[in-house]
């Protein structure tokens, strides 16, 4: 019983944070504590807003680049119609 | 078919959220706008969980960097889950397993820092948030103002780090990166019951980890301020009573 409760205080907790209300159960009471501490100390460090941005920026040209070199090997769209005409002809 | 690459051409728009798996569908097609908002939803978790392990801001933001390079690279391959619909919503396990791997394959996990260096009253405040006296407390420091304290968090990062692997991940999945009870279980292959009981004994274990760590940051405190007494009664010429 007390698991359901940790674990349904735990929900709560991480939906409304400081608003929970106490939980009734004893043993879940007891834990309060050690839910907050473990909540805000896997909350923090934030990173540095640089190293976000430089890591954002190098995925997203790798992505572009990515996309870039498949158009170029593969045919498009329309390539595919011209050789079904070329080949009516 | 013509139909489904026409409505599949579009970015990601509009105003609500779009779910982690629109935004892999999209960036597994190229769009590049899609796979920044993974980025920008994932990153600050992805760096939190590689400086949990590390323990240095320098090393995290390379895990976290190259975590999101691996992904992009293997994000053709990815798949959310079986036709049937069972495995995780979120993206995030995919990303903590290649972070995991990372730190291990580098071999750069770092022992977890000691003991740290805590006030008498943050002390006292500690034991009465450990032990539910929050109403009664008796401190100078309200609860917010202790659990907001830097120390107190690197305590509590150094105590998870020190629990048994199980205990850790499912602290971790849980607070973290914010998955369910059934998200965690398909992580960890566990049933949900099973990872409810884990959650119970992984708090429980932080609690009394914790309590260990204050004890012996208060030992250390105890035993630099008599030093420090020594010093001073031994520079009066006399010797401590």
């Amino acid at each position: 019983m007390s698991e359901d409760a940790l674990a349904k205080h735990i929900d709560e907790r991480l939906a409304l944070g400081s608003s929970t209300p106490q939980p009734t159960d004893p043993e879940t009471r007891d834990l309060v504590g050690t839910v907050r501490l473990a909540e805000a100390a896997l909350g923090t460090p934030k990173p540095s807003e640089e190293a976000e941005r430089e890591s954002r920026e190098r995925v997203v040209s790798q992505l572009r680049e990515t996309a870039r070199d498949q158009k170029a090997a593969s045919p498009g769209i329309l390539d595919k119609f011209k050789g079904l005409f070329r080949g009516k002809k | 078919m013509f139909l489904s690459l026409i409505l599949g051409m579009g970015s990601i728009s509009g105003t609500a959220q779009p779910s982690d798996r629109e935004l892999v569908l999209a960036a597994q097609r190229g769009d590049s706008d899609a796979f920044a908002s993974l980025h920008s939803r994932y990153y600050s978790r992805i760096y939190r969980l590689a400086y949990l392990k590390t323990n240095n801001v320098s090393d995290a933001e390379d895990v976290a960097g190259e975590t999101f390079l691996r992904a992009l690279a293997s994000l053709p391959r990815f798949r959310f889950a079986d036709a049937a619909g069972h495995g995780s919503v979120s993206f995030y396990p995919w990303l903590h397993r290649i972070a995991t791997n990372l730190i291990v394959d580098s071999n750069r996990q770092r022992p977890p820092a000691g003991v740290v260096s805590l006030d008498a009253p943050v002390i006292e405040g500690m034991r009465d948030l450990l032990a539910d006296r929050l109403a009664a407390a008796d401190t100078s420091l309200s609860p917010h103002e202790i659990v907001e304290r830097n120390e107190v968090q690197q305590l509590v990062r150094s105590a998870i780090a020190a629990l048994p692997a199980d205990h850790g991940d499912v602290l971790v999945y849980r607070f973290l990166g914010d998955l369910s009870l059934k998200e965690i279980g398909i992580q960890m292959s566990r049933s949900e019951s099973a990872i409810k009981s884990l959650l119970h004994r992984a708090v429980v274990g932080l609690r009394l980890e914790i309590r260990r760590r204050v004890d012996a940051a208060e030992r250390i405190g105890q035993r630099t301020s008599q030093s420090a007494t020594i010093e001073v009664t031994q520079h009066v010429g006399r010797r401590p009573g």
